[in-house]
């Protein structure tokens, strides 16, 4: 066995462990699943998405903004359309597409994901998840809502409670500008749908029938004063004029009340709440459109500011970025003059005219130099 | 061979060939940066404002090639140059011997290619200073007839007739150079300071305003502008054009000084002695060319005498 000196161990064990660490740390990053048990204890949850957008494996979930877990796998799994689905489809799409009913199946993305915080507390009866994004253009991360319990009857930490694992969480619809979009959606839907109910409840079957029956009880009237006016006479006025005319009455009467009851038995009602929800989702798009105006507005306020407040300094880029170009216009024709300057450098000064100022030229009535020419077939 | 690795392998030997050209290519490269030539660094000292430094270098780009005209010229222009500063130090003996060198590279210049103009030009303006002041005229209207459609020698002359006080004449070259050359700056430029100085606000403006089209951050056409709308009374669209030249040259001197003067017109003092302060340091070469110090004392007392200014300015 070699004899090994004291001063030998101890370096070459401290690159050993300098090795390991960055082994560890290269398995950590990444994410080598045989190394989990280094992250401590986790709860496995699931939830199911229609769609996730950018969310990927690793994707933060936050409770708050604050991280207390990470995504931990993604995989397409079948559900069956419940009743509030087949409402949601029918509220976005204005109509069932074929094939969409309760119990359908349909194809979903089931994300799991892990919580890793301790000191976490859930609720899963109340508990929910959404999906949302980092900024404008950032990734889509899960934003956990941990539910809510009555005073005195908080849920144990997730590692304590005896969760099931994996623990199953509501899908929260989205938020933010997917909400602006389904709202600004469903105030139009609501606006079709009024006009189609309002279409319908006032063309029905049995209103043209009464319409109908109305303008025979008229014409019939009509007839009947015709008549009365062909064979008007003294004698007969009671019997050829006054009785027809309170019967014709009668029956305008009769029919004005029947329309009158359906009208405002069935039309008008349903008329008035279909308004109602209409006016309620327009309101909903009205504020949304005035807190996006809001935002957009400060955001505009905010650029154009901070433009006039730079805007020496971007002059100032600007010119330094034009001399840096020169600089890198010039760095390309040394290297392709000479390949070697890659290696060794180069001590060559830039020798780059200033612009001229030329008015005391001008002033003296003189003509202007002749300028820097592009000499590149001349050699040095 | 079949064909997909056979087209693979057609297209590693283009590659490769294509290297080894550019390789080759890269070996043969002609200088190393087409700036450094003798001329090329000549300007490079004379834009500078070293003058012996760029006469030394056109010396050795004429040595290279003896009827580089455009070295000779520039090296003419730059004993013109030393002579007018030696002039303008006091130096008058020194300065002779500057123009006479300057003279003498034009006339070689005019020799090596008769009827270049900027030699003509700049000939007549050594005659014209030296008090010849026919000879520059006849010069100049010689150069006009042999290059009729350029505006520099009409400009040139126009210059001479307003120093005569012939200012009709002069107007009358300047729109004939325009007529030749709308874009020319010179025209332009002396255009609207005869408007300026004749009164005629709006034609000024039209010809500083025709300059910066053609040079859009020209500090003569800026400030001559400016001048014009500090005369109308439009003090704040001079300011702006005179921060325009400072944003590109915060070393122009003529800014400065109008800077301190439209800002002390304003009332804005300490903004006043500021550029005032500028112009001094910038003015060392010639610090008897304007009393600073006396200038700089009577701001500061005016500045001490008035109220102290309202926040947010």
């Amino acid at each position: 066995m070699p004899n090994y000196q004291r001063n030998e161990i101890v370096p070459g064990l401290f690159v050993l462990a300098a090795a390991a660490v960055f082994v560890l740390y290269a398995f950590r990053i990444g994410r080598w699943e045989a190394l989990k048990f280094l992250g401590g204890e986790r709860l496995l949850c699931t939830t199911v998405f229609d769609e996730v957008k950018t969310l990927a494996v690793g994707a933060k979930v936050a409770v708050a903004g604050r991280r207390v877990g990470e995504v931990s796998r993604l995989r397409w799994t079948e559900q069956a359309y419940s009743a509030a689905d087949v409402d949601q489809v029918r509220r976005q799409l204005g109509n069932l597409p074929d094939g969409v009913r309760e119990g359908a199946k349909r194809l979903v993305v089931e994300v799991q994901f892990e919580l890793s915080d301790a000191s976490l507390r859930l609720e899963p009866a109340t508990a929910q998840v959404a999906l949302l994004q980092e900024g404008l253009l950032g990734q889509h991360f899960l934003d956990l809502y941990p539910g809510s319990w009555a005073e005195g009857d908080q849920p144990s930490p997730i590692f304590a409670a005896g969760h099931a694992s994996p623990l199953p969480i509501r899908a929260r619809r989205a938020s933010g500008l997917d909400t602006l979009a389904a709202t600004v959606g469903e105030a139009v839907r609501s606006i079709n749908a009024l006009t189609s109910t309002l279409n319908e409840s006032v063309l029905t079957g049995e209103n043209r029938e009464n319409f109908t029956i109305l303008l025979r009880h008229l014409g019939n009237s009509a007839a009947d004063l015709r008549r009365l006016l062909a064979a008007s006479s003294a004698d007969g006025l009671q019997a050829s004029t006054i009785d027809p005319l309170r019967k014709m009455l009668d029956a305008a009467t009769q029919a004005i009340t029947e329309v009158r009851q359906r009208v405002l038995d069935s039309t008008l009602p349903l008329a008035e709440r279909t308004l109602d929800e209409s006016r309620a989702g327009l309101q909903e798009f009205r504020a949304s459109l005035a807190t996006l105006r809001a935002d957009l507005t400060a955001v505009l306020d905010q650029l154009q500011g901070t433009l006039g407040d730079t805007r020496p300094e971007l002059a100032e880029s600007m010119h330094r970025l034009r001399g840096t170009l020169w600089q890198a216009e010039l760095a390309m024709r040394k290297v392709r003059a000479n390949p070697s300057v890659l290696l060794f450098g180069s001590d060559e000064p830039d020798l780059e005219a200033r612009e001229f100022d030329e008015s005391g030229v001008r002033a003296t009535g003189r003509a202007r130099i002749y300028r820097q020419r592009d000499e590149s077939g001349s050699g040095r | 061979m079949a064909p997909a690795a056979e087209r693979r392998h057609r297209g590693a030997r283009v590659g490769l060939a294509a290297l080894l050209a550019g390789l080759a290519a890269c070996g043969t490269g002609r200088g190393v940066t087409p700036i450094h030539t003798p001329f090329n660094r000549g300007v490079y000292h004379h834009s500078r404002g070293e003058l012996a430094a760029a006469i030394a270098a056109y010396r050795d780009a004429l040595a290279e090639d003896p009827g580089d005209v455009r070295a000779r010229f520039n090296l003419a222009a730059a004993h013109d140059q030393q002579g007018q500063e030696l002039g303008e130090a006091g130096d008058a003996e020194a300065a002779r011997a500057a123009f006479g060198f300057a003279e003498r590279e034009y006339r070689r210049v005019l020799q090596d290619q008769p009827g270049n103009v900027r030699a003509e030009v700049n000939l007549a303006a050594l005659e014209h200073e030296r008090g010849e002041v026919a000879a520059a005229r006849t010069r100049l209207e010689a150069a006009i007839a042999a290059n009729d459609e350029l505006a520099l020698p009409r400009t040139a002359l126009a210059l001479r007739l307003l120093a005569a006080g012939e200012t009709d004449a002069a107007r009358g070259q300047l729109e004939a150079a325009l007529q030749r050359e709308p874009t020319d700056l010179g025209a332009n430029l002396l255009l609207g300071r005869l408007h300026a100085e004749q009164g005629r606000v709006e034609a000024a403006r039209d010809a500083y305003r025709a300059a910066l089209r053609s040079e859009p951050d020209d500090p003569g056409a800026l400030l001559g502008l400016a001048c014009v709308e500090a005369a109308a009374d439009r003090a704040g669209e001079a300011v702006a054009l005179v921060d325009r030249v400072l944003l590109h040259d915060g070393g122009n001197l003529e800014a400065h000084l109008l800077a301190a003067d439209l800002h002390e017109h304003q009332g804005a003092l300490e903004d006043a002695v500021f550029h005032c302060w500028r112009a001094r340091d910038l003015d060392r070469r010639r610090p008897a060319r304007r009393d600073y110090q006396a200038r700089l004392r009577e701001l500061y007392a005016r500045l001490l005498a008035a109220p102290p200014r309202a926040e947010g300015r």
